[in-house]
């Protein structure tokens, strides 16, 4: 059975909804989960979430295991919080390395929407010491000792064999997971999920959270780019000759 | 108060019916695909143990979530095959049937492998259920059933009809409700009858021509059938009408939009009273609704019987849904009589509530029969 890791990581709601409340799964990385239930269905692999986040990571936690994760480690100690890249990287490679030593595959979403600098997968692969592939837009297949993965950047698109172990940066996102089905959110609502404090993983908090980081946020504010608008009415036709003409212009 | 659990619940169902329930092109014909994507989904066994593949929710959380199908899934039609499937057939067996009957169907019943259908009306008995003639007569294997019935939703798609059967002369113990299979020899499915709405709900007549039933079929007690129908119709006053309260949801939030973007005499037509009052209207008939809904469940949930309740709820849903729908119309103006906008639609679908179930003329009676008896709610 090949084991993989997802590393899970969940932000605000309100970012893809406006309406939104509380945390979602980073669409990148529910785009590894839709496309691990998929690959599941038809190869024999077991995947692991590992989640770095507080109380309010618990539902899309339980979506994570919906979908298809068979185990979930949940690192979850207010020590841990505030972490910049260097301390989430530290965290995430001692858990991988105490929990699961043996993992074939590592897969991180390539960025966290929440204004994070997509820096965490290289710098995991370099603590692991495994292969890195970044850019990857999909995963094709897992087989004994190899995976096929696809890579794309602005050039060019490449289907790419890698070996085991390795650590792929997916650069696909979605907002919408097909593959979640109620029974196993069910499952998934009674499962006992395992808190991780930083104490059992045996990690220093110099190296973690506020304490381990290198960087510290003073300040943050939301730029809204405001835009001159128009209120379109009338008939769906008559919007759509309106845009027409708007784009015609 | 939703739980925690049950809001999880519903925000999975909403995004699964924006994302998959939707399409355009089956809001006036019955999808399979759609169909499989519900079973998929899991949503069928909502209520129904899970050792026969069901989810074993309370009927506290069934009712929030297809409170949000019914606002999710703007195909009223193929929510009314849902409702149809699960609550009128899927879930007599699992209540009424016995061990047999529950190995034979459900666990078929909530993958949605085999698509259930309620058997009562005929041609000549509607209101007058009991005066129905479709006739089971004991054999030493079982029974053979005689007869016809009318207006059977999910009749052309349906595998497994309850059919409700006169088994002798005595008129309120004289009947028996069975589980009869599509292809059982006899059983012979009429053409989609056109409607005009609910047009994804294929709708037939059922006919029965020295139907073969083995005996195992009875549901509940040979000759307790009009108990199972009480039974049944209780289930189905509460729970068919449960999406409704979703849709008078999703139409008056368009309502609201509308009112305030159209503009008439230099200001939006939702600062006229006239307008505003309307949609106050479709408010006070969601939050009525869902206070009576949530008394109904709670007696279901407590194993109690709720016939008087899911009357006055029927009738009091149907109205406020109607009502909504044409007030909804009459907001929009001639654009909502367009087929475009898609408010006649809704309409057209609501109008059947009123009808289904047991004529809302009949919840009169039996509201006014049961009060006059003195008995109190
Ligand atoms: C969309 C749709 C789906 C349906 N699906 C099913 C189904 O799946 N299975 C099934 O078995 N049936 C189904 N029906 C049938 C439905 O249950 C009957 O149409 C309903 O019970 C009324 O019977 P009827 O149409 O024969 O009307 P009638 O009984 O002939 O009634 C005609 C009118 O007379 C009034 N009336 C009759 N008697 C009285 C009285 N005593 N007091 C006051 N007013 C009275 C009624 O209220 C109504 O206004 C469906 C109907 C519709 C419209």
């Amino acid at each position: 059975m090949i084991k993989i890791v997802v590393c899970l990581k969940m932000v605000p709601g309100k970012l893809i909804n406006a309406e939104a409340g509380g945390l979602i799964i980073n669409p990148y990385d529910l785009f590894v989960l839709e496309k691990l239930a998929e690959l599941k269905k038809s190869s024999d692999i077991s995947v692991i979430g590992i989640c770095m986040g507080g109380e309010s990571a618990r539902d899309g936690l339980i979506r994570s295991k919906a979908l298809v994760c068979d185990d979930i480690y949940w690192l979850n100690d207010i020590k841990f919080a505030q972490a910049d890249t260097i301390a989430t990287t530290k965290t995430l490679t001692a858990a991988i390395k105490k929990y699961i030593p043996d993992a074939d595959a590592v897969i991180c979403g390539g960025h966290a929407i929440d204004g994070e600098t997509g820096q965490v997968p290289a710098e995991l692969s370099e603590k692991l010491g495994i292969t890195y592939f970044s850019s990857v837009a999909d995963i094709e297949s897992f087989g004994n000792d190899s995976a096929v993965i696809v890579r794309r950047d602005e050039r060019q698109e490449m289907t790419v064999r890698c070996r085991y172990p390795f650590l792929l940066s997916v650069d696909s996102f979605l907002t919408y997971a097909s593959n979640l089905n109620v029974i196993a959110l069910k499952r998934a609502q009674k499962w006992e999920y395992k808190i991780i404090s930083a104490e059992e993983l045996g990690i220093a908090s110099t190296d973690c959270g506020a304490s381990g980081s290198k960087t510290k946020v003073i300040n943050s504010v939301n730029i809204i780019y405001k835009k001159e608008s128009i209120e379109i009415g009338g008939s769906i036709k008559e919007k759509a000759d309106h845009v027409k003409k708007l784009l015609q212009q | 108060m939703n739980t925690n659990e049950e809001m999880q619940l519903i925000e999975a169902v909403r995004e699964f019916a924006e994302n998959n329930l939707n399409d355009p092109e089956y809001l006036e014909k019955f999808s399979p695909e759609m169909w499989k994507k519900i079973a998929d989904f899991g949503l069928l066994g909502i209520t129904v143990d899970e050792k026969y593949g069901g989810l074993g929710e309370s009927y506290h959380t069934a009712a929030a979530v297809f409170e949000n199908l019914g606002y999710s899934c703007k195909n009223n039609g193929f929510v009314f095959v849902v409702n149809n499937h699960i609550w009128v057939s899927q879930n007599l067996i699992y209540l009424y049937g016995s061990e047999k009957l529950k190995d034979k169907y459900l666990c078929d019943m909530t993958a949605g492998k085999r698509i259930g259908a309620i058997c009562i009306t005929e041609a000549e008995s509607g209101s007058d259920a009991l005066s129905m003639v479709t006739k089971a007569e004991k054999t030493d294997d079982g029974y053979i059933l005689n007869g016809s019935k009318a207006f059977i939703s999910n009749g052309p798609i349906a595998d497994i009809f309850i059919v409700f059967a006169r088994t002798g002369e005595e008129n309120n113990k004289s009947f028996t409700a069975f589980v009869v299979e599509k292809d059982f020899p006899g059983v012979k499915i009429g053409a989609d009858i056109e409607k005009m709405g609910l047009g994804s709900c294929p709708t037939s007549e059922i006919v029965f021509d020295n139907c073969i039933i083995p005996k195992e079929n009875v549901l509940g007690r040979y000759n307790f059938g009009s108990l199972i129908m009480t039974m049944a119709l209780e289930w189905e006053r509460c729970f068919e009408f449960v999406p409704h309260i979703g849709a008078m949801r999703r139409v008056m939030e368009r309502c609201i939009e509308h009112v305030r973007s159209r503009k008439q005499f230099g200001r939006p037509i939702g600062d006229y009273q006239a307008v505003s009052h309307k949609i106050a209207d479709m408010k006070v008939g969601i939050e009525m609704s869902r206070a009576m809904l949530y008394r109904i469940v709670d007696l279901k949930d407590n194993m109690k019987t709720a016939f008087i309740d899911t009357s006055i709820f029927k009738l009091y849903v149907s109205e406020a849904y109607i009502k909504t729908c044409r007030d909804a119309m009459q907001i929009f103006g001639g654009y909502g009589y367009t087929k475009e906008y898609d408010i006649e639609r809704e309409l057209r679908d609501a109008l059947a509530c009123s009808i289904y179930s047991g004529t809302n003329e009949m919840q009169k009676n039996t509201i006014y029969n049961f009060t006059t008896n003195g008995e109190s709610l």
